[in-house]
């Protein structure tokens, strides 16, 4: 089926009526945002798949800016195709009446068929029937694409049941699994029923039904746990492919941090040591005194002056006092006779003894008391002690140095001439921090300098990284934490895999004992017709599977030759169809692979065209089994593309049989001189069958939808 | 070839019929009345299903389990 010519009769922005003539094989229509392309493409969804809900919405602003208040005009989207040589025309319409202001009135709402034979006889037809002959509701479902995202029909669970049954004979089958599974039903009830008469078997017939039952209840729940470990090894193996991009870059980085930090460090240390207290030190340290020693000479030397000095004027002054005492001293003693005791009297003691034995040893005669000789002697003994006891000083002679300065003058010169070797070293000592600071100083520029390096070489880091420094961090702690995950999630399966094959090991082995009761139990017809019918099933499920597998396998064939067609010269990886069963539901997962590894996050553009490779696969075997083609509409499909690989992307899909319409809005430009919107001349290079440029008319007020009319141009 | 044929003819390819019934590709039936005339119970009791499934009117899954059971007791004994 070829679509000939669509046109839009005031339908939104297409105001008047707007045709294009199309042609077989790739037809684009250019645009630029928000000039008509969407709406185009919502036309063709409307006549194929809308219906008359919210028609005043569908209504051109325009036109019913332009009709008369009780005017009516139509609004509908109509097709011409072409199949099997006939023309067909399928018209969607209804009638808008203006009433008052911004009022409208829907009448007449239908879709029409014409049919024109080979021999050019017209005939109305009904339209629905008409269109589902041209083009089946299934075929239409995987014809139109809106946007990159819809690209991906697998997202819808159903997608895989409606293209079995469109294209897989696996769809013949799906019956017969149903009915032998009721007929092995009530053949396994027979057998089981006649082994449960003989009451000998009854208990132990329960107890294994029951153990089996518990067993496969066991299995499914396994089943379920395995999947779910799956699928998490699944999503964690994306994230860690994400991530993988980001982790070799996440891992210099966080070297860098490391080396920044030790290098800080090391500047924090060296800054540490550098001592730069000079103050402190000139007072705590006596810094202060290192030219002190050419100050204590001098003050030495005048201390010795000053002491001499001193000793002289004590000297002279010493003499005179010594002159006056002795004059004083001559003086009492004349006046005391000057001895003490009596010639020939040795002591005091040998004169208290005479006095005592009353007995003159000098004149070696008795003394007695009373006498004259022992009062002689006891006057001279009290002359002699009078003489002897201290005299009080001189009160009125004073001290010539009373506060001995100079002794102290010259007991600090004393201490500091000690000193001065201390003082000496302080010279030595600042000359040797001084210089220990600045090579501590040199280090920490040359730290400083390292330090410049490793940040300059991380600021490339995250240069070259599409995420910040954050951020890259962030992917390495999450990186290794996923990385743990996996191998966790990994053991889980293992362990679940086990438990599943533990449990059907013994799932096996119940069900041997019991159908060894079963076998001596029932009838012989029983337990052979149960087994045919066991066989049958087995038979068609498994040709069913085949089937499905011979189709999927076909898919991916064709959609991994038109995946490399498309990707010429840049990686494109395999499309694998997986496939998954979960109980009874089947699912198919299009994947991309490299060397048989998942490819989890493939990069929107590649994704793009696994979905677009996998259409027109669909699109092929569409045509293998019907023997006819079908248009497919996409409104911009390859977004993520980019001019140049739309560019190779529209010259490679142009080689390919089918019909069909691009909406893009690639190749056009503002022309800088004139400042209208052009085509590009790229354009005139893209290989196509017809080209069209949906434009608004200009001018136009974009608040105005009343000024919004789409004019076609055909290219 | 009629679907049913087509139906027959994919479903006798399946390797069982070989290894566990001893059937070769030979003699295996080409079309749904030569099946419908085997002696063989599980090409019979095969082409009775697909006979029945494949009809306008499908017979109801009873008469369908009367006439494949009847005949693979009967043919059992």
């Amino acid at each position: 089926m070829i679509i000939k010519k669509i046109s839009l009769e005031n339908f939104l922005c297409y105001y008047g009526v707007k045709e294009f003539e199309l042609s077989n094989g790739l037809n684009v229509i250019l645009g630029n945002n928000g000039e008509g392309k969407t709406k185009f493409f919502e036309a063709v969804d409307w006549l194929f798949n809308g219906d008359d809900r919210n028609l005043d919405l569908l209504v051109s602003a325009k036109a019913l800016h332009e009709t008369e208040k009780n005017e009516s005009f139509r609004v509908r989207v109509s097709i011409d195709v072409e199949q099997y040589n006939e023309k067909k025309s399928i018209a969607k319409s209804f009638i808008v009446k203006k009433g008052g202001k911004n009022e409208s009135l829907i009448s007449n709402y239908m879709l029409e068929g014409v049919e024109e034979t080979s021999t050019g006889e017209r005939c109305q037809v009904d339209g629905k029937s008409l269109l589902n002959r041209v083009f089946p509701f299934q075929i239409r479902k995987y014809s139109m694409f809106k946007g990159e995202s819809e690209l991906n029909i697998f997202k819808n669970e159903d997608a895989l049941i409606n293209l079995i049954n469109l294209f897989s004979d696996a769809k013949h089958f799906e019956k017969y699994s149903e009915k032998c599974a009721f007929l092995r039903d009530k053949a396994e009830k027979a057998v089981e029923d006649a082994t449960k008469c003989d009451k000998k078997n009854q208990g132990l017939y329960k107890k294994l039904t029951s153990e089996i039952e518990d067993l496969k209840n066991e299995e499914y729940k396994i089943r379920v746990h395995l999947n779910s470990v799956e699928e998490q090894i699944a999503k964690i193996e994306g994230k860690l492919q994400e991530a993988e991009c980001h982790v070799k870059n996440a891992d210099a980085l966080e070297t860098i941090n490391k080396r920044i930090k030790i290098i800080e460090g090391k500047i924090s240390d060296i800054n540490k040591m550098i001592d730069e207290n000079y103050t402190t030190s000139l007072f705590d340290e006596n810094w202060i005194l290192v030219n002190f020693e050419p100050i204590q000479k001098e003050f030495s030397e005048k201390i010795e002056k000053l002491n001499i000095k001193k000793r002289e004027l004590q000297s002279e002054f010493d003499r005179q006092i010594g002159q006056k005492e002795g004059e004083k001293k001559a003086k009492t003693e004349l006046l005391n006779n000057l001895i003490p005791l009596p010639v020939g009297v040795p002591s005091k003691a040998y004169m208290e003894e005479m006095l005592k034995d009353e007995f003159c040893k000098v004149c070696n005669r008795p003394a007695p008391k009373g006498s004259e000789q022992y009062d002689f002697m006891s006057k001279r003994l009290e002359e002699y002690l009078n003489s002897q006891a201290p005299v009080e000083e001189d009160k009125s002679i004073k001290v010539l140095f009373e506060n001995d300065y100079t002794n102290r003058l010259s007991t600090l010169s004393v201490s500091h001439e000690d000193n001065l070797a201390n003082l000496r070293k302080i010279r030595f000592k600042i000359k040797q921090l001084f210089r220990f600071n600045d090579s501590r100083k040199k280090d920490v520029e040359e730290q400083i300098l390292a330090l410049e390096k490793e940040k300059a070489d991380r600021e490339r880091i995250i240069g070259d990284s599409s995420i910040g420094a954050e951020k890259l961090i962030d992917v390495l702690k999450n990186y290794n934490s996923w990385q743990a995950d996996k191998t966790l999630r990994y053991k889980e399966k293992i362990d679940y895999q086990k438990k599943l094959d533990d449990n059907i090991e013994l799932i096996k082995k119940k069900t041997e004992e019991k159908e060894n009761i079963d076998l001596k139990t029932a009838q012989t017809f029983q337990i052979k017709t149960r087994e045919i019918l066991r066989d049958i099933e087995k038979i068609f499920v498994e040709t069913k599977e085949k089937k499905f597998d011979g189709f999927i396998d076909q898919l991916e064939k064709k959609s991994n030759s038109i995946f490399e067609s498309l990707n010429i010269e840049s990686f494109t990886g395999t499309i694998y169809f997986n496939k998954k069963v979960i109980g009874e539901k089947m699912s198919v997962i299009p994947e991309l692979q490299e060397n048989g590894r998942t490819f989890y996050k493939p990069n929107q553009s590649l994704l793009t065209s696994m979905h677009i490779s996998i259409l027109f696969a669909i699109s092929e075997l569409a045509f293998e089994k019907s023997e006819e083609e079908y248009p497919v509409i996409f409104d911009a499909p390859t977004s993520s593309f980019g001019e140049d690989k739309t560019f190779q992307f529209l010259n490679l899909i142009y080689e390919t049989e089918n019909q069909k319409i691009l909406l893009i809005k690639d190749f056009l430009a503002t022309d800088k001189t004139s400042n209208k919107l052009v085509i590009k001349k790229e354009f005139s290079n893209v290989n196509r069958n017809k080209a069209f440029w949906v434009v608004l008319e200009r001018p136009f007020d974009k608040n105005n939808l009343s000024t919004i009319n789409t004019n076609v141009i055909t290219l | 070839m009629t679907r049913k044929d087509d139906i027959l003819s994919n479903v006798l390819k399946h390797e069982m019929l070989k290894d566990k019934y001893h059937l070769s590709q030979k003699a295996m039936p080409k079309t749904i009345k030569e099946a419908l005339s085997s002696s063989n119970p599980i090409i019979k009791s095969i082409a009775l299903l697909i006979d029945n499934l494949e009809n306008t009117t499908p017979t109801s899954d009873t008469v369908l389990r009367n006439i494949i059971t009847q005949y693979l007791n009967e043919s059992a004994l």
